[in-house]
């Protein structure tokens, strides 16, 4: 569904991805964790053709992001990392217009839903300008629910969230991971990703340092069944003087 | 496509929606609308009045001669026959502006235009959306010429306004001042040919530059290079007409390598030349669509990869105009901001001064660190200030004097004096503006200083110091170069500039201190027009009290004495105005709210 094949992303003389090779399948939501600057926002922008890999390639759905945009991108929801509605769209607006990008007018028939469970439809003649931080993204992801994407991308999208919130997306996620879409989530909530994720991809300093579910990672580091993603995300990304 | 159509069509009808229900954004518009519609109304007004004048005064000049002057021969020489003939009846016509100068200012501006718009490609400015679109267009399965499809309009909408503003100057010209062409002002060509040539040309310098910034990555070095270009170009110009006067540089704008490097530019002169002296126009326009075509052809021919630039450029421009929302200083903040600086050298200031002396000191090295604006600036604008006032207004004087004799020639004396004050007042009014921001970024700060033990007077002294520095070098500048150069009554005008000007500035910008700390809140358009009201309000009693210093000049018919009052006059203002902006800043800080005006009249609180 969304593979990743040598990325590497150089900003003038910093290489912030680094060759990094990873796949998300079918039915599977992948967590893209590592500490603040690792490359996670990079990585997904690269995903979302926002910005152009220095080498490697990026399939979605069999099409190369580099070489068909308009086809790989017709597969692909994308949230951002601080999403930025139009100040003067209405939020019901904003999900008309992203539906007839995408040409599918038609998925408009769940919008009362979607915008229920995210407590937007009240809010639905709203104006973006007078949306407030958690409501903009709220109404970001309910516009990437709104057309039948394959691929999800997500830059840390329960930041901001209320609690109601935070469990409606991942509802919303779960649901569409029993569909068979492909979601690729990076975030810092590392117990959320625990439970939500299927695997998970560890970025330090744009390299990929470890990729696995939570089993095999402990499998990996030998231990104890008790220990939490948490205490082994630490003991990844830890600087080891020396090495 | 239809999306895009959508969301922009929505876009409009909600920004009109908010406009006309909310009268805080509905008054700043329609002020502004009115100020730019005042000229314009007063345009047409005097000209219908000027021309129904000019209408009168030709046919009483025709009776005048009929009564008093009899044809010799026809057409030319004219002989006086009644001794009760008076020549100072008899004004010849107003001079008619040149046909040279006529077309080497229009292409001159054609020139301008298409330079600026060159260096708006080798900016950043054109690949800078919106943050929005960036979040919602660029991930959307749209291909990227429709999205630069999409940007475009709302730059040929800028092109179009440019062009029919340019129109605008230029039939003012050609109207005020009946160019020598053959029957002046009236183009036989359909009306709408002349728009059309210099959008078209505006739209090819348009596309070329948004190809420019879609395809060359690391324009900076490009854009030096074309400032770099185009300095050598006016130093040229200002040479050629300092030498060989209009006819030189008239010679210089027909080189066939200028005329070719810049086609559009010269298509479009040609065209609204044509029209204005009847001929027909219909190739050179033919030719400028076909030009246009091609540029968009160019334009959309090629898919580069463009979001990355744009993403970057966007960031900025979205930041500043954030910043923009709490008023100028807070963008110049911003500006800097973005400015990464590469300084080898540490810049070291060794602490100077105690107390308001020490701070002063440092709004002096910050202004320092940046000349260009500081110093380099004011020193330029002063040398062009005595410039203008002495060797072009000498010319002018000149000339209207030939024209007119006895006491025509101190109207033309007035006349050069008013143009000097207008441009003298137009700098002061670029100045006031910049004390302004100064004022606002010291209310910024109040947190930071309001715990040091400075007097308050002293505070603003520290505050203003600089823009007041500034405006004086300016001034100063202006008066020596006009004293150098010779202009007419030199003394009178160094006097004025160097000692009136600066002094009745510090007074002033004193006291617009007082008002924006009086009304604070910078974020709010409307309160910043109503603020710059109140300012004028406020400076008008002052105004009369300098006009009364002035009476014993005006009684005694002298303009020194005039002068004289004037200045001495601005010293208890100044005081004045100090010691009650120091009172407002020492309340504002100790309440931290807005302080009422009158409030300052009253005791202690
Ligand atoms: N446009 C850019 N220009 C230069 N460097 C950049 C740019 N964008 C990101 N970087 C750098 O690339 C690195 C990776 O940044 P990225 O935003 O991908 O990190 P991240 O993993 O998303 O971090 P966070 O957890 O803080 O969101 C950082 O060192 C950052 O400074
Ligand atoms: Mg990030």
């Amino acid at each position: 569904m969304l593979q990743v094949l040598n990325l590497s992303k150089r900003f003038g003389g910093m290489l912030a991805v680094d060759d990094l090779s990873f796949t998300v399948n079918a039915g599977e939501i992948v967590g893209l964790l590592g500490p603040n600057g690792a490359g996670k926002t990079t990585t997904i922008r690269c995903v979302a053709s926002l910005l152009q890999p220095t080498s490697g390639n990026i399939l979605l759905n069999g099409h190369d992001v580099s070489d068909d945009p308009v086809a790989a991108k017709r597969a692909l929801a994308f949230v951002p990392e601080v999403p930025n509605p139009y100040e003067m769209l209405t939020v019901m607006e904003h999900l008309r217009f992203v539906a007839a990008a995408y040409g599918m007018e038609e998925e408009l028939v769940h919008a009362e839903e979607i915008l229920t469970r995210l407590d937007l439809w009240e809010k639905k003649n709203d104006l973006g300008a007078s949306l407030s931080k958690g409501m903009r993204q709220k109404l970001a992801c309910a516009c990437a629910f709104i057309h039948r994407a394959q691929v999800f991308c997500f830059d840390e999208p329960l930041i901001g969230l209320d609690p109601k919130g935070m469990r409606e997306l991942k509802g919303m996620m779960m649901e569409r991971r029993a569909q068979g879409n492909a979601m690729l989530v990076s975030t810092h909530m590392l117990d959320t990703a625990e439970r939500l994720c299927d695997r998970v991809v560890i970025l330090k300093r744009g390299k990929l340092i470890a990729e696995g579910t939570v089993a095999e990672l402990k499998e990996r580091l030998q231990s104890s069944s008790d220990v939490s993603l948490e205490d082994m995300f630490l003991e990844l990304t830890e600087e080891i003087p020396g090495s | 496509m239809r999306a895009i159509g959508l969301m922009s069509f929505w876009k409009l009808r909600n920004s009109l929606r908010t406009l006309f229900t909310d009268p805080r954004k509905l008054i700043p518009v329609l002020l502004m609308l009115l100020v730019f519609a005042a000229p314009l109304g007063m345009y047409s007004f005097t000209r219908s009045m000027s021309s129904n004048m000019m209408k009168r005064a030709a046919s009483a000049r025709q009776q005048y001669a009929a009564q008093h002057l009899k044809v010799i021969e026809p057409g030319t020489k004219v002989t006086a026959v009644t001794p009760q003939f008076d020549p100072s009846r008899f004004t010849p016509p107003r001079p008619k502006i040149d046909p040279a100068i006529f077309t080497t200012v229009l292409t001159l501006g054609l020139l301008l235009v298409a330079v600026s718009v060159l260096n708006t490609g080798l900016g950043d400015r054109l690949l800078a959306l919106g943050a929005s679109d960036v979040d919602y267009l660029f991930p959307a399965p749209i291909s990227r010429r429709v999205i630069l499809a999409y940007r475009l309009p709302s730059l040929m909408f800028g092109a179009l306004g440019i062009a029919l503003y340019l129109l605008f100057m230029i039939s003012m010209l050609t109207q005020s001042s009946d160019p020598n062409l053959p029957n002046p002002g009236q183009t036989i060509a359909p009306w709408w040919v002349n728009p059309l040539a210099l959008f078209l040309s505006g739209g090819i310098y348009m596309n070329l530059a948004m190809f420019i910034s879609v395809h060359v990555k690391n324009r900076k070095g490009y854009q030096q290079g074309l400032w770099i270009c185009a300095g050598g170009f006016a130093i040229c110009v200002a040479a050629l007409f300092w030498s060989n006067g209009i006819v030189g540089v008239q010679a210089f704008l027909r080189s066939p390598i200028l005329r070719a490097a810049f086609i559009p530019s010269t298509l479009a002169a040609d065209t609204l030349i044509a029209s204005y002296s009847q001929n027909p126009a219909g190739s050179m326009l033919l030719w400028l669509f076909v030009g246009y075509l091609t540029s968009l052809a160019v334009l959309f021919s090629s898919n580069a990869n463009w979001y990355e630039q744009s993403i970057a450029s966007t960031e900025k421009w979205t930041a500043l105009r954030q910043a923009a929302k709490g008023g100028v200083s807070g963008m110049m903040a911003a500006k800097a901001g973005s400015y990464k600086y590469k300084s080898d050298k540490t810049y070291t200031i060794s602490p100077f001064g105690r107390h308001a002396g020490a701070l002063f000191w440092a709004h002096l090295c910050a202004a320092a660190k940046r000349p260009l604006p500081n110093i380099v600036a004011p020193i330029i604008a002063g040398i062009a200030l005595g410039t203008i006032g002495a060797k072009v207004l000498q010319v002018a004087t000149e000339k209207l004097s030939a024209s007119h004799h006895g006491p025509s020639s101190t109207a033309a004396e007035g006349f050069v004096y008013t143009m000097v004050g207008f441009l003298a007042f137009y700098y002061w009014q670029g100045f006031t503006a910049i004390a302004r921001t100064s004022s606002e970024a010291s209310i910024r700060r109040r947190d930071l200083v309001s715990p040091l033990p400075i007097a308050g007077w002293k505070m603003v002294a520290a505050d203003l110091g600089v823009p007041i520095l500034a405006t004086s070098l300016c001034f100063a500048i202006g008066a020596v170069t006009y004293v150098a150069l010779g202009g007419p009554k030199a003394s009178l005008v160094a006097v004025g500039f160097g000692i009136v000007v600066p002094l009745r500035f510090a007074g002033r910008s004193v006291l617009q201190h007082i008002i924006v700390i009086a009304y604070p809140d910078l974020a709010d358009k409307l309160q910043r027009l109503v603020s710059m009201f109140i300012g004028t309000i406020v400076g008008f009693p002052f105004l009369v009290i300098e006009a009364i210093s002035c009476l014993p000049g005006l009684f005694l018919h002298s303009v020194w004495i005039g002068a004289i009052g004037l200045i001495l006059i601005q010293f208890p203002l100044c005081w004045l105005f100090l010691f009650l902006a120091g009172k407002a800043t020492e309340r504002a800080i100790a309440t931290g709210e807005p302080v009422r005006i009158f409030a300052l009249f009253r005791g202690k609180a």
